[in-house]
């Protein structure tokens, strides 16, 4: 017991010291480990990515001017990590950000993103008002795919992944390239 | 820039006194600041000169391939989950990760993270628990459940926090809310409840093994797996064991400090048709805590459906058993079994677009069979008793306007078989006029049921040679411990980076429970000296806790709590055993901690944890300054390797005074341990 006290004490010191001259290096250390950042902002990219590998039917377009249409349910740090992308183009499109709300219909959103924070009840109502017109509903909580959701984000191991419904996608009438499909998880889903 | 470290330096913002005569006890809370200024600012100059820490905006991110976005480490800016930003209640989330990263290994030691809690260790296996005050063994007005399976132990008001140690791999999230929480939990729900909420079956497929030793922590290994079950179903189950060491009380050698612990469970969780969901789980457990014996089964089942898009109906059921062998001293023992069975509905729907209704009713139905030595008292007459409790709440959340501005109303109605119908309602209102403000306001009315203990025992407390007798004697009659509280909180988020959390409160408690002296019986001297327990108290208690989560860097993480509390009691007894009783005087005036977690690179994580914890005046405890600190390493993925040291600043150090048989508590020592933990 008297050896494993004295170990302690050691280890407390070095362990101490360490610590204290380790945290300022990380800074300067860390440009040769992985990217970070902050989860809506890396949620924003795939929700923009995943618009060029998904076509949607040319008549959910108004003619070759109409934007495409992203909606976002209440989620404001997405909505604005969104809006910083607005300045870009997919598929010779403009990349609108709608935040949805009253006045605003599931049909009129080519991609409809409802997040964990969204009370669930409403969640499902949403989902539901979507029925089986061509958008493309994105969330981020356990039971989206049991509600109809046809993409969910995963955390796993600190990293974002995501999981793609077969039977809601086709539902939709989306087509989704087989390269996306391939870094999914793919779930069967409710019929 | 000025050297925060520099004690004669110039600007007098940045000088810290040494001793300040308003704040004596604050001295070491301003260590704790200096500590974690310096940890702060140490990462200043190398900001500024290797530019920001890789962090990605999302215009950089949108040029990223999908492979590439998959491979970025994501944070999430607020640890707090979005819906406890407008929450009407002071709440804080302590998170899976927030478990891991402090390096706690049991779930009274977790629930340091939150802000307000009071976490005292009074030896190995034994805590005093508590927010707002009146912190004791058996804290008897705080409720604590596990996944809606009430901890709450009806024999002495409190939580047998010994043999609640489930897995904190698959711990989703704990709960805390400061305040009454009566109308939506009940009774003894007074200054606050403890929540805890295990992982869905889905979020734990795969197997983890974790293995610890050190110090205290002598041996502790963990083993969790998880599969589909059919189409639409998931399950796991988890087995644990540990063994801890005594930790000795001031000057005497411990016998009672020492823990070992078998746990073993399942959880499985089902999606049944398009609209329902099934949870079944169950515990099985035996814990040797020095001279006391536990253990318990508990089984779970709850059901829900989503009736429309805005409705909601659960059922739950479960029936747990507990046994308890323990030494009261060395001639008496206390032998407890119980039994409970409990039933609740709950169900939530919108009658309108402007209204949001959740109601519910339960049963519970609790059997007891209380076996002490018969030769000795304590006795509870009668030794063997059945109770049932009957409730039923309703709560509407109104919008007066539209996305800002709602009130809160509700009432739960119970019915106890000591204390007979109890009302409970509160008032709430929640104004959020911007997305980056919340503030709200409360008042609830609280009650809390005598235990089986205050209303039934007949036990010798003390003896008077020749012939007098002290007896300890219970009260059937007595009423529920009252409180009405004013609460008030803001929450205030500038930046995506920095989030602000300030509760205050104003309790007023009525009929609390305590000891009176009876009138002696018999001659010169007296035989019998009776100590009655009765309503002796009234109390008023103010403070607030403040929080601040700071993310200053990608890789820096701070989170300061502040609590103050002030509590005065005013009895109409004079026994010192009142006191004792009611568990006055044992919680702190101020509390501080600071964790910052810090992610290094090459998959090395670093967090260090201060805590400082003001005197306790009750029996006395000299105020302490404590640290936790953990280095944790995942060289691939599925392995992480830790070492962690827990109570770094002092050899040893006293939580809590004496217990009401004036047997001291123990000293917490320093310890260390290593940990792996492997996912396959």
């Amino acid at each position: 017991m008297e050896i494993l006290k004295k170990i302690t004490g050691f280890l407390l010191e070095g362990f101490l010291t360490a610590a204290l001259l380790l945290a300022p290096m990380s800074a300067s250390a860390a440009l040769d480990s992985p990217t970070r950042a902050v989860e809506h902002d890396v949620k924003a990219a795939f929700i923009y990515n995943f618009t060029k590998f998904i076509t949607w039917p040319p008549a959910s377009f108004e003619n070759n001017s109409t934007p495409f249409r992203a909606c976002i349910v209440e989620d404001m740090p997405l909505i604005e990590a969104l809006e910083s992308l607005t300045q870009k183009s997919t598929k010779g499109r403009q990349f609108q950000v709608i935040r949805f709300g009253s006045g605003v219909e599931a049909g009129m959103c080519h991609l409809l993103f409802i997040g964990e924070s969204t009370e669930r009840s409403l969640a499902k109502k949403i989902i539901a008002s979507v029925g089986n017109s061509p958008v493309l509903t994105v969330g981020d909580y356990p039971a989206f795919a049991t509600q109809g959701g046809i993409v969910r984000f995963i955390p796993f191991d600190g990293r974002l992944t995501f999981e793609i419904n077969l039977e809601a996608s086709r539902r939709s009438g989306l087509e989704i390239s087989s390269k996306l499909l391939n870094l999914a998880k793919i779930v069967r889903g409710q019929p | 820039m000025a050297n925060p470290f520099q004690p004669d330096c110039e600007m007098p913002v940045t000088c810290i006194p040494t001793r300040s005569p308003l704040l004596p006890s604050a001295v070491p809370a301003l260590r704790i600041a200096r500590i974690a200024a310096f940890l702060l600012f140490a990462g200043l100059p190398y900001e500024s000169s290797a530019g920001s820490f890789a962090t990605a905006s999302a215009t950089q991110l949108a040029n990223f391939s999908l492979e590439e976005l998959m491979q970025v480490q994501v944070y999430s800016v607020s640890k707090q989950p979005e819906k406890s930003f407008t929450a009407p209640s002071a709440i804080h989330v302590i998170t899976n990760d927030d478990i891991r990263r402090s390096g706690v290994t049991s779930l009274p030691e977790a629930l340091r993270l939150a802000p307000g809690v009071q976490v005292s260790r009074i030896d190995g296996n034994k805590w005093a628990i508590s927010i707002r005050g009146f912190a004791g063994r058996f804290s008897n007005k705080l409720l604590v459940l596990q996944d809606g399976r009430t901890l709450y132990n009806p024999m002495f008001s409190g939580v047998y926090w010994n043999v609640q140690e489930i897995m904190l791999e698959d711990i989703e999230q704990i709960e805390v809310i400061r305040g009454p929480g009566s109308t939506l939990w009940g009774a003894n729900a007074v200054n606050g409840v403890i929540s805890i909420t295990t992982r869905h079956a889905r979020d734990t497929q795969g197997g983890v093994i974790t293995a610890a030793g050190g110090t205290w922590e002598r041996a502790a290994t963990g083993m969790r797996y998880g599969i589909k079950s059919g189409e639409n179903g998931f399950v796991r189950g988890y087995g644990t064991f540990f063994y801890r060491d005594s930790q000795p009380p001031v000057d005497t050698p411990d016998l009672e400090g020492y823990w070992n612990d078998w746990r073993g469970g399942f959880r499985g969780d089902w999606d049944l048709a398009s609209h329902d969901t099934v949870t079944l789980q169950g515990d099985a457990y035996e814990s040797r805590a020095g001279s006391g014996l536990f253990d318990g089964v508990n089984l779970l089942g709850r059901w829900n459906r989503g009736m429309s898009d805005t409705s909601d109906l659960s059922i739950q059921l479960y029936y747990d058993r507990a046994s308890a062998k323990k030494r009261v001293d060395a001639d008496r023992n206390h032998h407890e079994t119980r039994d409970t069975a409990n039933f609740e509905l709950q169900h939530t729907f919108a009658p309108g677009s402007r209204q949001k209704v959740v109601w519910g009713t339960g049963f519970r139905l609790t059997h007891d069979q209380l076996n002490g030595n018969t030769a000795f008292v304590p006795a509870f007459i009668p030794a063997s008793m059945t109770e049932h409790l009957f409730s039923a709440f309703l709560q509407d959340k109104i919008t007066l306007l539209s996305d800002s501005l709602y009130l809160i109303l509700g009432s739960r109605i119970e019915h106890a078989d000591i204390t007979g119908w109890e009302l409970q309602p509160t008032a709430r209102i929640l104004w959020t006029p911007h997305e980056q403000h919340t503030f709200w306001s409360a008042v609830t009315r609280a009650v809390r049921t005598p235990s089986r203990a205050e209303t039934t025992i007949l036990s010798q407390v003390g003896f008077i040679p020749p012939v007098t007798e002290i007896l300890l004697i219970g009260n059937s009659r007595l009423p529920s411990e009252k409180l009405i509280a004013y609460e008030a909180g803001y929450r205030y988020q500038p930046l995506p980076v920095l989030f602000f959390d300030l509760a205050l409160f104003y309790n007023d408690y009525r009929s609390l429970i305590g000891a009176v002296q009876g009138l002696p019986q018999g001659g010169a001297p007296p035989t019998l000296v009776p100590v009655n327990i009765a309503s002796t108290s009234t109390a008023v208690g103010r403070g607030g806790e403040l929080s601040v989560d700071w993310r200053p860097r990608a890789w820096l993480e701070l989170a300061v709590a502040y609590s103050f509390l002030d509590l005065s009691v005013s009895s109409s007894s004079v026994l010192p055993q009142d006191k004792l009783f009611m568990n006055v005087d044992t919680s702190p005036r101020h509390q501080l901690s600071v964790n910052s977690v810090i992610t290094l690179p090459h998959n090395v994580n670093c967090t260090i944890w201060l805590r400082y914890v003001d005197s306790l005046s009750g029996p006395e405890v000299p105020d302490y300054v404590t640290m936790d600190a953990r280095v944790a390493w995942k060289p691939v993925p599925n392995l992480e390797l830790s070492l962690v040291g827990q109570n770094l600043l002092a050899a040893k150090h006293l939580e809590f005074g004496p217990d009401l048989f004036g047997n001291p508590a123990a000293q917490t020592e320093r310890s260390m341990y290593g940990k792996v933990a492997w996912k396959f």
